[in-house]
């Protein structure tokens, strides 16, 4: 749409730099906090920078455990992004291109899964993960199997299965990887590959996992990079399930590092750091956006067909 | 290089049976054109050659073999789809090899028949491009690059130039059908476009409804329609259709307000009864009054250049009541709609087909 009218522009003007002073004002005074002297008043409000803001980076990154709080965040985050993609194509392949029964049984089940998050599903996640074995436990438990197992022998038997997922990458990423938000969008684009491609790949010689692999992954790339942004962020930004999950000082994430470094009652409000932590664990999903970011809007776009 | 046999061939979705028994033999090098109206099963049956759908009962043998079971990869077939059917994200080359590459075919030997393929389509220069840097005709080349280079037993086309403009299918029928003597494959070809039936075909296979109607060369077809059906799909503008009355004697008939047309060595094979009378519009001419079979009220005059069309209803008493006629006259001929025209119809091309059955009749 054209609209050539001046006060047009100006309105549209207006609300864009209304709504960017509002997104960017919590970061400009995060900027602004972390800029200040140790020991500054923690309730009076700043305007300008205080001049010490790569000293406090410096003293942030100094502090003990920072880096491998970085390092766990990314393996989390690329473990998250990488598996949730991973699944959610395979998924979208089976239920797009394979008539099987239940298939949309399946479908619902994920679709299900949508209302369900983490936060909603905790308390059970975290038995599970404190043992992945626990159902087969129940299972053993349930038919008997220690008693005819006993019997067989000739003595008491005890048979417990036990594999804690506890203060574990794989406990960090596996419970989080599934995804129906990112199995519907690769549907949806696996439903709008015409036919005939997979046919002429058929008729090519292609299986179905040749087709997957040489055809139909190469033509997600965009929505995958797309997709990798948002699920990296989501990746990253996780603070409850590794709150749960992780007791060790060595395997708790970044955000959890920053949410440490909050003023508790009988310690002095270290502002400045508390900020200075903020930032740091900000850049790296900049990072990812900005190299990204072209494939992002391309990938939401999706002018190629 | 094989000829592909149609046995019986059955299909249903469901409940619904699509394909009622379709028999035909296509020999070894042959063009073959199968051509109907959408939904009469046209593609459904190509689709049955390649694999691409089950066959519910019947017989599908390429070169002596039957295939009902085989995969599409092992049938030995080339198929052309509407829409091409490139991989968006590889180039020419990589589209047309990927076939050969997954046969594992010597990279010497895919590079030899890369470029034979490209030179008989022209598309050397083209070889590094992807699919959305061509054009339409570039892209229909490039698919049918894909299938030459397989060197196939049978070439598939599912209505391959449906999706160009007119001037390029004119250029690319063309194409195909040179193609075709060049490489004497098997080829069998969808279309609803009369016209390409028409011109390409070795042999023409009319369907209807899921049954093929009439099997034959395309000018025996066109001067010999086993039905009605037939006889209104092939020739354009249509057959006109008119009610008519056969003598005892079967040797002559009488149009709707006509006096008696002998039927000149083509009478019909049982005297009496109702008929329906189909006239090509070119066997229509205009003549002096007192020559005249019937008179039309001309109702729209389409001048062509080459010859002239004129649709205009039967006219009684001089009022047009009776039913519509098109008649093609050759070269440009001044006629004003509302004039009244006398006919004379050329009585050695008039077909009869039964009133209800719509089977040919003489």
């Amino acid at each position: 749409m054209i609209e050539r009218a001046h006060w047009f522009d100006r309105l549209t003007y207006g609300a864009l730099i209304v709504g960017a002073i509002l997104v960017c004002m919590p970061i400009y005074y995060a900027v602004i906090v972390a800029s200040m002297p140790d020991g500054s008043e923690s309730d009076a409000v700043y305007l300008l920078p205080g001049g010490h803001l790569f000293e406090n980076l410096a003293n942030a990154w100094n502090k003990e455990g920072l880096g491998r709080q970085l390092f766990n965040s990314g393996v989390m985050a690329v473990g998250v992004t990488v598996g949730k993609i991973a699944i959610s194509l395979l998924s979208a392949f089976a239920i797009t291109y394979f008539r099987f029964r239940f298939r949309m049984t399946a479908f619902w089940l994920i679709f299900i899964t949508l209302m369900l998050p983490v936060e909603v599903r905790i308390v059970p996640t975290f038995e599970v993960a404190a043992n992945a074995l626990a159902p087969f436990q129940a299972i053993i438990d349930l038919l008997a199997i220690e008693r005819v197992a006993g019997w067989l022998a000739g003595h008491e038997v005890d048979i417990n299965l036990e594999w804690s997922l506890l203060d574990s990458y794989t406990g960090l990423i596996l419970p989080l990887i599934a995804s129906a938000t990112a199995t519907f969008l690769f549907r949806q684009f696996f439903l709008t590959v015409p036919e005939e491609l997979c046919e002429a790949a058929k008729i090519d010689g292609a299986g179905p996992m040749r087709f997957f692999f040489r055809i139909l992954l190469p033509m997600s790339t965009t929505s995958m990079a797309a997709l990798a942004v948002i699920l990296f962020i989501f990746g990253w930004n996780q603070y409850l399930w590794p709150l749960l999950i992780t007791t060790e000082p060595e395997m708790t994430t970044v955000v959890i590092g920053v949410a440490r470094t909050l003023p508790t009652e009988d310690a002095d409000a270290q502002w400045n750091l508390t900020m200075a932590t903020a930032i740091l664990a900000t850049l790296p999903p900049v990072a990812v956006v900005l190299l990204l970011q072209r494939w992002f809007v391309k990938g939401l776009v999706d002018a190629e067909k | 290089m094989a000829d592909v046999e149609i046995r019986n061939v059955y299909k249903s979705y469901g409940d619904t049976q699509v394909i009622h028994g379709v028999s035909v033999f296509i020999r070894d090098g042959e063009f073959v054109v199968i051509v109907g109206p959408s939904g009469c099963g046209k593609s459904t049956l190509l689709r049955m050659i390649a694999g691409l759908e089950a066959i519910t009962s019947g017989d599908i043998a390429i070169d002596g073999r039957v295939v009902n079971e085989v995969e599409p990869k092992d049938r030995d077939i080339a198929m052309v789809f509407q829409n091409y059917a490139l991989y968006p994200h590889m180039t020419v080359a990589q589209n047309m090899s990927f076939g050969l590459r997954l046969r594992r075919l010597s990279k010497r030997e895919v590079a030899d028949r890369l470029r034979r393929a490209a030179e008989i389509l022209q598309l050397s220069e083209l070889m590094d491009r992807k699919p959305r840097q061509l054009s339409g005709g570039q892209r229909q080349r490039v698919a049918m690059g894909r299938a030459i280079v397989r060197d196939p037993a049978a070439f598939l086309f599912d209505e391959p130039l449906s999706n160009l403009d007119a001037k390029l299918r004119v250029q690319m029928r063309l194409e195909i059908k040179k193609l075709h003597r060049e490489l004497g494959a098997t080829s069998i070809y969808v279309t609803h476009d009369q016209v390409e039936a028409m011109t390409m075909a070795d042999r023409l296979i009319v369907m209807n409804a899921g049954i093929a109607e009439q099997v034959g060369a395309p000018l025996d077809i066109y001067e010999c329609p086993a039905s009605a059906y037939v006889a209104g799909f092939i020739g354009s503008p249509a057959m006109n259709f008119l009610a008519c009355e056969v003598t005892g004697d079967g040797r002559a008939v009488h149009l709707n307000g006509s006096g008696e047309l002998a039927l000149n060595g083509n009478g019909a094979t049982a005297g009496g009864g109702v008929a329906t009378a189909g006239i090509r519009p070119e066997h229509i001419a205009v003549c002096g009054g007192e020559d005249a079979d019937l008179h039309v009220t001309a109702t729209m005059v389409e001048p062509l250049g080459a010859d002239t069309l004129v649709h205009g209803a039967l006219a009684h008493d001089g009022a047009a009541a009776g039913p519509e006629l098109t008649i093609r006259l050759p070269g440009i001929v001044r006629i004003q709609a509302g004039e009244q025209l006398p006919l004379r119809i050329d009585r050695d091309r008039i077909h009869l087909f039964d009133a209800e059955r719509g089977t040919r009749i003489n």
